[in-house]
């Protein structure tokens, strides 16, 4: 019983969601591509003990919810995904398009290959986003997820947070970064139509792709 | 030298005397029936009805008949027929332990003078086998010079075997009897027997009239729940007050003995009177004070308007006119004229005070136009006023904990300024130091009044609030999980049925997709109300109209969907925009959305919402139009106060919110009855900064 993801053969998959049920009803799609299921039933207090159990076989689907449920796990799934991302563990954050998260996930969010809604969640989905992220750890990044050094307009800046233009990506249409998005040593120069450069995937379809990183300060 | 004795001399009665006593004594309809009920009620009636027949004009018939102890003949000659002889006996009770009301048969004149013919029948309480009748015909007195000159003729017949009881009828009446006498013959038949004391085997006569029912339906509804505060006082035997004020609820919020009722009095002396109880009914009739109740303000207003005032019952009776319409006998108007704090007025209070008086202490006045004001009424007057000044005493006292809790909360901006400003008034001298006082007076109080409103509307604005944050709670439970799992559970059962279920899986289609339609509106349903509450939305930043309102339609799709509406919009070239927070925009078109919803629910199957734009100069103009009904049933201008709606469930506050909104931004709002559409047009004007 595996699975063949390109170059990989993974065997086991880890459901983790912070509810029984939410675990329960991913499990029902995971067990129908050829792998053991697992779902994480056991709190997780150290994220380092939960990478160790983890090896190049495995891949794990996650909701963003993680800490409803008190002290399941000790990050969200945007972080969780994130550091699969950096052990090359194939993973999927699965959540629904809402905006009050888009802040806490952005920041993590080029090491997020596939970000699905609930109701895109099928077998076919997830053998398609295991294969975008064993791509992307072999070099091959989309081209919605290329990031490309450009220029980025600083429009009003509030006590929390900026409204940034991106003119390669859409002139048009503002974008909110939460300062907390932002590195440190940027805040204290930021001003309105301050420009900077930063590398950003400009191709991305919508502002819930998009993502910054290498902040030229 | 002595004269021969003559013949002994009488004082006799002219037939003329007859017509003064009945005719001018008593000359209210309602009145002169309410004499024969009181007759009923004497004789031990259970149930007594007033009929009238062909009253509009002159000529009609009024049957008045009961289910009492009828009278022998004897009773009727010695009795019924003897005028000015009161049968009250103080000491005596009816068989059913009732005192007698009693009266010197002068009423009982005036009630049989109202037509031209009498018909008498009673059937005796001692031989029930037996039917008395007399025929009273007035005309024979016109042709005859002295009264007993007139006789009559007592009948006896076998009575039916369902015959019970007196009936008298009234024929030929001299005068027709109007709409307004109904009424009042209606409400003094309910009135009559203590109706708010709740006791089912009271004597409740009845007129059979429309207007009857429907103000003996009004009177049982008994609205003293919404009352704010009960009053309960009574006296003693000995003369002893106390009383007590109970809220809604009926705890009690304050008691007071003898000594702190009676203060006006020499050292607290006793009330010299007979048992008297008082329970006093105030009403807050605001619309505030009624939101969160069932009973809507109108209801309350009409009752009390009806049935208001403080009546008085002796012996169970009710004694005409206190309580009457525009009876104010124990100066409520004048108290409140002088000190309208915390005072009720005839209009927002209704009162009953029994009195037990089984001594004859309390004569009323032969015309029963109330009781003879001797000592003992004026105690039992000055009694209630004393319960109601205690009363009053301790709201003001609560009215006034309440504005020192205030006050210490924030000694204000406002109250400094204020001193300022009566330091300064001060200072003046001659006339105009008046002149300031009362225009500060009066500016203060109106200021007062402001600073209320705006407190009572923050509050309705909370709990609002308070449904929107569930609201959302509920949102985010739901998206989050039930729906992800349902969504989840049948995808799988989808798969797998089509898996290993062969030709046969085609039957699992159609549940299936229903299932799949009721998670997608579920789940966009919840997101309505996550995407409203979304906290950045209301800071303010460069908005553009038409994606606002793009996104809103977007946003309440489901909602469309589900109620078969059609949204289109017709925009402005380029891209309006101002500088404000989306939520203040989005409030006031998903409010004149949700408007035009409800107006849709009862409208035919092509139901349409149009959403125009326009730009003049720096102005954007949005009008949003629907083929509803238009505006119903209210006029333009109070559409846009909070708490009023024409639909049912209404909470009467979005057009009030997109009218308080709209002004924020610096626009304005108008409505047309019917736009192009057929319903109603809305018209918003904002300021923009951009195109």
């Amino acid at each position: 019983m595996s699975l063949r993801i390109g170059d990989r053969e993974i065997t086991k998959i880890l459901v983790v969601d912070d509810e029984k049920a939410g675990r329960e009803s991913y499990g029902l799609t995971v067990e129908e591509v050829d792998v053991e299921t697992i779902l994480q039933e056991e709190k997780t207090e150290s994220v380092d003990k939960f990478f160790m159990k983890l090896n190049a076989q495995d891949a794990v689907v996650s909701d963003y919810h993680l800490r409803r449920t008190s002290s399941y796990f000790p990050m969200n799934g945007a972080e969780l995904v994130s550091g699969c991302y950096d052990r090359h563990i194939p993973s999927v954050l699965l959540t629904r398009y809402e905006k009050p998260y888009i802040h806490e996930i952005r920041p993590f969010r080029n090491k997020i290959p596939v970000m699905l809604p609930p109701d895109e969640f099928t077998p076919d989905t997830l053998r398609w986003a295991l294969t975008e992220c064993v791509n992307e750890f072999n070099g091959h990044v989309s081209v919605n997820r290329k990031t490309w050094r450009t220029l980025v307009r600083i429009d009003q800046v509030d006590e929390a947070s900026v409204l940034v233009f991106v003119p390669s990506w859409n002139s048009s249409e503002a974008i909110e970064l939460r300062k907390a998005e932002l590195p440190q040593e940027l805040l204290v120069s930021l001003k309105p139509d301050l420009r900077i450069f930063a590398k950003v995937n400009i191709e991305a379809e919508n502002v819930f792709e998009l993502f910054f990183t290498n902040w030229e300060f | 030298m002595t004269s021969k004795p003559q013949e002994g001399a009488h004082i006799k009665f002219s037939t003329q005397i007859i017509k003064r006593l009945g005719e001018e004594l008593n000359p209210s309809v309602d009145q002169s029936i309410l004499e024969l009920v009181k007759n009923a009620y004497d004789a031990d009636a259970t149930e007594c009805t007033v009929a009238l027949s062909n009253i509009t004009e002159e000529g009609g018939t009024i049957v008045i008949q009961d289910n009492g102890d009828g009278m022998d003949a004897a009773a009727i000659r010695d009795g019924y027929l003897v005028l000015g002889e009161s049968k009250k006996s103080f000491d005596k009770r009816t068989r059913l332990k009732r005192i007698p009301a009693g009266s010197k048969g002068l009423g009982r004149l005036a009630a049989l003078r109202m037509g031209n013919v009498i018909e008498l029948n009673s059937v005796p309480a001692n031989d029930k086998k037996k039917k008395l009748s007399l025929v009273i015909d007035w005309v024979k007195f016109d042709r005859s010079r002295l009264v007993e000159d007139v006789t009559f003729e007592i009948k006896q017949e076998v009575a039916k075997p369902h015959e019970a009881g007196t009936k008298v009828a009234i024929k030929n009446l001299k005068h027709k009897i109007s709409e307004r006498d109904i009424k009042k013959i209606a409400r003094g038949l309910i009135l009559l027997s203590d109706p708010f004391d709740d006791d089912p085997s009271a004597f409740r006569p009845k007129l059979k009239s429309a207007e009857f029912k429907e103000m003996e339906q009004l009177v049982a509804k008994r609205y003293f729940d919404d009352a704010e505060y009960h009053l309960q006082a009574s006296i003693s035997k000995t003369g002893i007050a106390e009383a007590s004020i109970l809220d809604f609820k009926g705890n009690v919020l304050f008691k007071a003995s003898h000594k702190e009722i009676a203060v006006k009095r020499d050292e607290g002396g006793r009330y010299v009177c007979p048992a008297v109880s008082f329970e006093f009914w105030v009403f807050l009739l605001t619309g505030t004070s009624f939101n969160t109740r069932p009973t809507s303000l109108g209801e309350v207003k009409d009752w009390l308007k009806e049935f208001g005032g403080v009546h008085v019952y002796e012996n169970g009776l009710r004694v005409n006119p206190y309580g009457n319409p525009g009876n104010d006998w124990l100066d409520l108007n004048l108290a409140r004229a002088r000190n309208p704090e915390e005072r009720p007025s005839t209009n927002t209070s209704i009162g009953v005070v029994r009195i037990k008086d089984s001594q004859g202490m309390l004569p009323q006045k032969t015309d029963r136009s109330g009781f003879i004001e001797n000592d003992v009424f004026h105690e039992i007057k000055a009694f209630c006023q004393d319960a109601l000044e205690w009363m009053a005493r301790m709201r003001i006292e609560v009215a006034e904990r309440k504005r020192r809790a205030r006050r210490k909360e924030a000694a204000t901006q406002s109250d400094h300024t204020k001193e300022g400003v009566r330091g300064q008034i001060k200072r003046l001298k001659g006339p105009t130091k008046a002149k300031m006082e009362k225009a500060f007076l009066s500016y203060d109080k109106a200021r007062e009044e402001e600073v209320k409103a705006l407190r009572d509307e923050v509050q309705l604005y909370r709990t609002l609030s308070t449904a929107g944050i569930t609201a959302a709670t509920f949102s985010h439970e739901s998206t989050g999980n039930p729906i992800k799992v349902l969504e989840q559970a049948t995808q799988a059962i989808e798969r797998r049925a089509k898996q290993h279920m062969g030709d046969k899986v085609g039957s699992l289609f159609k549940p299936i997709d229903l299932i799949k339609q009721a998670i997608r509106t579920l789940a966009a349903l919840s997101q309505v109300t996550l995407q409203l509450l979304s906290n950045q939305k209301r800071r303010a930043a460069k908005v553009e109209v038409h994606k606002v309102i793009d996104n809103i339609i977007t946003t309440l799709e489901p909602f469309f969907q589900a109620r078969g509406t059609r949204v289109s919009t017709s925009f402005a070239p380029g891209s309006p925009y101002l500088n404000a927070s989306e939520a203040a925009i989005e409030s006031v078109i998903t409010n004149l959305f949700n408007n035009s919803i409800v107006a849709l629910e009862n409208a035919g199957p092509t139901r349409t919402i149009e959403v125009a734009t326009e730009v003049v100069e720096d102005t954007v103009i949005i009008r949003i139009n629907d083929n509803g009904t238009g505006i119903e049933g209210i006029t333009l201008k109070d559409i846009w106060l909070p708490g009023q709606s024409t639909s049912p469930n209404g909470t009467g506050l979005g057009l009030a919110i997109v009218r308080d909104t709209v002004a924020d931004l610096g626009g304005s709002a108008r409505a047309n009855r019917n736009g192009p559409l057929g319903g109603a047009e809305f018209i918003i004007e904002l300021p923009i900064i951009g195109k």
